[in-house]
């Protein structure tokens, strides 16, 4: 009954003396895409991080399968942080990076079989024309895009994506979801989301998390993107910014 | 005699390049001169207490490094807040201790600028056991490099990127108690900065750039050393000064993106 679902129940985040989001409760299925929607400073990294096992929650329960998360092998969730927590100077090409994918950790050098296997990884995402190429000469959605490609490789039961789509152009985001969607497909993948942009969960996810401090509402997004909710989440502010201007959503009052 | 230093030289020149580019893509580099002047602290109060110095030196620089790390992974303090402490408080205090021990000692400024005569039997021993320290932790270099890419990113993935700090920054007091009487307190930080900083300049990979690091802290403590030898310089002087030479030697190639 619990095979394969990510439960989270009462979960606590934060730091040492400081508190980012509380009473966090929602469960999973594979094939599950959740978008976790909030404003700035609301908890929605803070969130990702705990899950990713970066953080330990500061109470709560996460499992997996009936089992603590943190007992889930590591290779099973892909992270994939910020772009702008991403060093622009550490002298690293594409294939190590998806490579550590494979490994969890740098690779001192590639044989021919593993850039062969790399290459094919590449092909499947649409980004073999980056091989041999050094990160920092890459632009913002073709590092989320090589990022991506390193999730493939590893392919997990849980996808962890912080603000994918920030900074990107359309074209650059309508190539991410077209990956995502591999994954959304295959029905093997939960992925969790967290986005700025509302019309990108109202359009690609089918489930939504609203967080301020603590969780103003988990459904599908036509049940928890209403206006009614918006507001709860974002303030007045929202209004002003057109966050609650959703073709297709429920404008309730 | 100068075939024992030149080995020795170039050995302690490949630790430091060895570390350099983990050291320039941490922004460590003010780790290492605020452990270099905890070693001419250490170094003065053993002359002050009438102590062999040295090992005074090796204990007073790797508490203190062990003290900044943990100052800093607790976030009390920035890294480089600690450091604009910790250097000019051990400087004061290595120059007090001098004072207070009312006698000339010449070898406290040969720990300053470093000296080729300053090097004996022990450190021969000594730069060994950190050869053999560096080749224990090999195993650990993929899990620091993921570390020093993206610190988030490889504890996700499971790696103990504490241990990986404390254990790169027993390396970097390790080289420093071994490193300072050849290069002196006030330069034997570049060696640590300078061949990583070169490496860096060319495209390449982690590892080659490591290479590469490695075989210039080799070749300029060699050719350093042997400059010294010719002119009668202190060795730090003549070292440092081909570092530079090949930093600007590679600079003109040198040709990163700078926004993406």
């Amino acid at each position: 009954m619990e095979m394969d679902k990510l439960s989270v129940q009462n979960l606590t985040v934060g730091y040492p003396g400081y508190t980012a989001a509380s009473n966090i409760s929602f469960t999973l299925k594979k094939g599950d895409f959740l978008a976790v929607i909030g404003p700035n400073g609301g908890g929605k990294t803070t969130i990702m991080k705990t899950l990713a096992g970066i953080l330990s929650p500061v109470s709560g329960t996460l499992l997996y399968s009936g089992k603590p998360l943190s007992e889930l092998s590591r290779r099973q969730i892909a992270y994939i942080p910020q772009m702008k927590d991403i060093s622009l100077h550490f002298p690293a090409t594409v294939e190590e990076l998806i490579e550590t994918g494979r490994t969890g950790t740098w690779p001192f050098w590639l044989s021919p079989k593993m850039k062969k296997s790399i290459l094919s990884v590449m092909e499947k995402t649409g980004i073999e024309k980056l091989a041999g190429r050094s990160l920092s000469e890459l632009s913002g959605g073709e590092l989320q895009r090589v990022y991506l490609s390193r999730a493939f490789y590893r392919n997990p039961e849980i996808l962890l994506l912080d603000e994918p789509v920030t900074g990107l152009d359309v074209r650059a985001g309508k190539d991410l979801f077209s990956i995502l969607e591999t994954f959304q497909s295959s029905g093997k993948t939960i992925i969790i989301m967290v986005t700025h942009d509302i019309q990108t969960a109202y359009s690609h996810a089918n489930r939504v998390l609203l967080v301020n401090g603590k969780q103003i509402e988990c459904n599908t997004p036509s049940a928890a993107l209403t206006a009614h909710c918006l507001q709860e989440t974002f303030g007045h502010e929202g209004h002003r910014h057109g966050l609650f201007q959703i073709p297709g959503a429920n404008h309730d009052h | 005699m100068i075939i024992e230093i030149l080995i020795v030289s170039g050995v302690l020149g490949s630790l430091a390049g060895y570390l350099s580019p983990f050291v320039t893509n941490r922004n460590l580099s003010y780790l290492g001169n605020g452990l270099s002047h905890a070693a001419f602290a250490g170094a003065a109060l053993g002359l002050w207490l009438n102590l062999p110095p040295d090992p005074v030196l090796a204990a007073f620089t790797i508490a203190a490094g062990l003290i900044m790390t943990w100052l800093s992974e607790k976030g009390r303090l920035q890294l480089d807040t600690a450091m604009g402490i910790f250097y000019p408080m051990s400087m004061a205090l290595g120059l007090l201790f001098l004072l207070l021990s009312q006698e000339y000692h010449s070898s406290a400024l040969n720990y300053l600028f470093g000296s080729l005569f300053l090097l004996g039997a022990t450190d021969y021993v000594l730069t060994g056991i950190v050869v053999v320290l560096v080749v224990a932790t090999l195993p650990l270099w993929g899990q620091m490099a993921y570390a020093t890419f993206h610190r988030e990113l490889a504890v996700s993935d499971g790696v103990r990127v504490r241990l990986g700090d404390y254990i790169l920054v027993f390396l970097i007091t390790s080289f420093i108690v071994v490193g300072v009487k050849l290069a002196g307190v006030v330069l034997v930080s570049a060696f640590l900065t300078i061949p990583g900083a070169t490496a860096g300049l060319l495209r390449g990979r982690f590892a080659v750039v490591t290479v590469r690091s490695v075989l210039i802290g080799a070749s300029s403590a060699i050719l350093g050393v042997l400059a010294a030898w010719q002119f009668d310089l202190p060795a730090g002087i003549s070292i440092v000064l081909v570092q530079v030479f090949f930093f600007l030697l590679f600079f003109p190639f040198s040709g990163r993106a700078e926004m993406r």
